[in-house]
């Protein structure tokens, strides 16, 4: 039969062994222990609860800690707070809305303007050309600084970024990759960004080749 | 720190290289997972760099540190994730690269030496440990595997030292007899 360890001895044993005890209380409890084979024992068992503790192998950080780190700190965003999920400000809330608003305006504005734009007859896209005409017909300086524009207009279409082209170039229909420049000379196809309505355009380039149109597509210069 | 409140970002670094393994391993008795033990010791030296500008030195810098990380372990196992998630820490055999087998120092402390029993002792004590309430598991920490002073746990965790002593206390008692087959 273990002996008992004293009731009123327990919670300083633990301090002491901490070596958390002043001078006077360490001396008593000293005393105490010379005296008292369950609180001996006592010491024994907590001495090695303690050594169980500290043995217990670090857990060392992985080889990317240190990297990982250095870019949270780049970029200033705590994982933890990430991972509690999506909970914006109480500002957050309207600051969306609004946002979402102004977007919703903005995408209704710029669908008017598209449906705004002289709509291409079934015959082809002479309409979309037909206002040029005039400026063909002016005086040679005048002709010259149209094509001059149509040139300008053309070499920015072609530095656009790739999202900014109506689809990409593979898409195509051969007709338009042979004659780029036809195409970038239709600012309202440019604009549809649809893949049908390039049909005209191959229409109007049959056409072109069998001799059925003038020249007035031709790019100038 | 104070250089680093004056704006040496260097002496951040010097910080985190001498502090960041010891908070990753503090970290790891709370939450008993590798990855969120780092990243929360990332958190907390995410926090003491923005604090950087505002520190005032009242207490030690590493008094300091773990209360930050004390609270951010806190805040971690009491998310509904967390607790959702939570499992007995049990010693994983796909954790083995991270860690060092258990040694001891002092052979009488296992019964017998082959590393089966080193590893379901050490499997053992990570489970008592995740049991304990998580303020008796704090100071426990702190104190035994971090070697603090009940004074310096005390700060860190805004309390008594007289309530330290309580904890660890308590803390003890509980692992002396979870772990009594093995002493």
């Amino acid at each position: 039969m273990s002996a008992p360890v004293c009731e009123t001895m327990s919670e300083e044993l633990v301090a002491y062994l901490d070596g958390e005890q002043p001078e006077p209380e360490r001396g008593r409890i000293e005393s105490h222990l010379a005296t008292c084979l369950g609180c001996r024992r006592e010491i024994e068992r907590v001495t090695k609860v303690k050594a169980l503790v500290r043995a217990l192998p670090r857990v060392e950080p992985s080889a990317g800690f240190e990297e990982r780190m250095w870019r949270r700190l780049r970029a200033d965003t705590p994982v933890a707070t990430r991972g509690k999920g999506f909970r914006p400000a109480i500002w957050g809330l309207p600051v969306l809305a609004a946002a979402a608003v102004v977007a919703l305006a903005w995408y209704s504005l710029l669908s008017h303007l598209g449906e705004s734009e002289p709509a291409v007859p079934a015959g082809g896209p002479a309409v979309a050309v037909a206002p040029r005409e005039p400026a063909r017909l002016g005086s040679a300086p005048v002709v010259q600084a149209e094509a001059e524009r149509e040139r300008e207009e053309a070499l920015a279409a072609a530095s656009r970024p790739p999202w900014d082209l109506p689809t990409a170039p593979e898409d195509l229909p051969p007709e338009l990759l042979e004659h780029p420049e036809l195409f970038l000379r239709y600012p309202v196809v440019r604009r549809m960004k649809k893949l049908e309505n390039f049909e005209e355009v191959r229409r109007h380039v049959d056409q072109e080749h069998r001799g059925d149109l003038g020249s007035p597509l031709r790019p100038v210069g | 720190m104070l250089r680093f409140r004056g704006g040496d970002e260097e002496a951040f670094r010097e910080l985190f290289e001498k502090h960041a393994r010891a908070i990753v391993n503090f970290a790891y008795h709370f939450v008993g997972s590798h990855t969120r033990a780092e990243e929360l010791a990332q958190d907390v030296f995410l926090q003491i760099y923005r604090a950087g500008p505002r520190y005032e030195p009242q207490a030690k810098f590493t008094t300091w540190l773990y209360r930050i990380a004390t609270n951010a372990c806190l805040n971690e196992v009491r998310r509904p994730e967390h607790r959702y998630k939570k499992r007995p820490l049990e010693y994983q055999p796909d954790d083995r690269s991270k860690r060092t087998e258990i040694a001891f120092a002092d052979p009488q402390a296992v019964p017998g030496d082959d590393a089966l029993a080193g590893r379901q002792l050490e499997a053992k004590i990570r489970e008592v440990l995740a049991k304990l309430p998580e303020n008796q598991k704090a100071a426990l920490v702190m104190s035994r595997v971090e070697g603090m002073s009940y004074r310096e746990v005390a700060e860190a965790l805004e309390c008594s030292e007289s309530a330290i002593k309580s904890l660890v206390f308590r803390a003890t008692a509980t692992m002396r007899k979870e772990l009594a087959e093995f002493l």
